[in-house]
């Protein structure tokens, strides 16, 4: 009953987590780790073990309540949108070369140019994802940070580039100007996200000392 | 005391309740609950992200360790957050003498 009551409570708290948009494998086990530590101290002081489950299990507090002090240290909207975008492009830049390679349209000598921009948007979007945490745990790594903003500097200057030789080219291609939007957008919300992240990270560093 | 108040301290008294060594989260808990007589009683689930904001920010590391058959996630104190704690201990000391001044001063 004790492990029982234990293991509905984290069951509710990882769904209060992924609620809020945090995957947190590691706060799991260490809340597993703190709430067996505190049934072991209360039933050694003489309390019944199914009463000392509920008693730490409400001192560590209501799941939603811990999900939100959670949440609040991180951009997890913002995250989640620019996660929702690098996938969309990865498939969207896939499906485009895959296109090129199979099909070998009139313009046959574009292949290079997109297979060279696919390797651009699914180099990038990964690298994005494990920022994100959404491949692995969420990294915090400087040398992450600069190397998917430069990676989205390249991207959004290279949709530039593309949005404007389409529309100016003789033939409009509208997948090229749709690809340059979305490698755009992606490059821009990156550089938000990692923007806030550091913006974030050096609040803490003054509110800290 | 109101969770919104201890708030902004949390971070300064997580910092100091490691300076005797690394802990457990739990530990940190009931290091923090029996120290302040129960005074800083906030809901221990919420004490996990302020620790790991510690760690994002350089001033704590951590690590599993296995004891009794339970991996706990131990935290400590870095270098940095060593000398981050005495500054901020400083400001604190100074800060509360002021506000003991003039609220006493008051009374």
């Amino acid at each position: 009953m004790t492990s029982e009551r234990i293991d509905r409570y984290l069951e509710t708290l990882r769904r209060a987590l992924k609620a809020h948009g945090v995957i947190d494998d590691r706060f799991v086990a260490e809340a597993r780790a703190h709430l067996a530590d505190d049934v072991d101290a209360r039933v050694a002081r003489g309390e019944a073990p199914d009463e000392a489950a509920l008693e730490a299990v409400e001192r560590f507090g209501p799941p939603d309540a811990v999900a939100d002090a959670w949440a609040a240290t991180q951009h997890v909207v913002l995250g989640r949108i620019v996660g929702a975008v690098s996938l969309l492009t990865m498939v969207a830049a896939l499906f485009l070369c895959a296109s090129v390679l199979v099909l070998r349209p009139p313009h046959a000598e574009v292949w290079f140019p997109v297979a060279v921009n696919t390797f651009i948007c699914v180099a990038q979007g990964l690298l994005t994802l494990c920022l994100i945490g959404i491949i692995g745990r969420a990294s915090t790594s400087l040398l992450l940070q600069i190397v998917v903003t430069f990676t989205s500097l390249v991207m959004s200057s290279e949709a530039s580039r593309i949005a404007v030789a389409a529309l100016h080219s003789a033939h409009f291609e509208g997948y090229a100007v749709v690809m340059a939007a979305m490698m755009f957008a992606q490059g821009l919300l990156t550089i938000a996200f990692v923007t806030l992240r550091i913006k974030q990270r050096s609040e803490r560093h003054s509110t800290l000392g | 005391m109101n969770a919104e108040t201890l708030k902004g301290h949390l971070e300064l008294l997580l910092m100091s309740a490691l300076q005797r060594g690394p802990a457990h989260g739990y530990a940190i808990a009931t290091l923090l609950r029996e120290r302040s007589d129960a005074t800083f009683d906030v809901p221990e689930g919420t004490l996990y992200p302020a620790l790991h904001r510690l760690e994002d920010a350089g001033l704590v590391t951590s690590r599993w360790d296995e004891a009794s058959g339970r991996r706990r996630r131990v935290y400590q104190l870095t270098a940095k957050g060593r000398r981050v704690l005495a500054q901020r201990e400083t400001e604190w000391r100074q800060f509360a003498r002021a506000v003991f001044s003039v609220v006493g001063g008051v009374a």
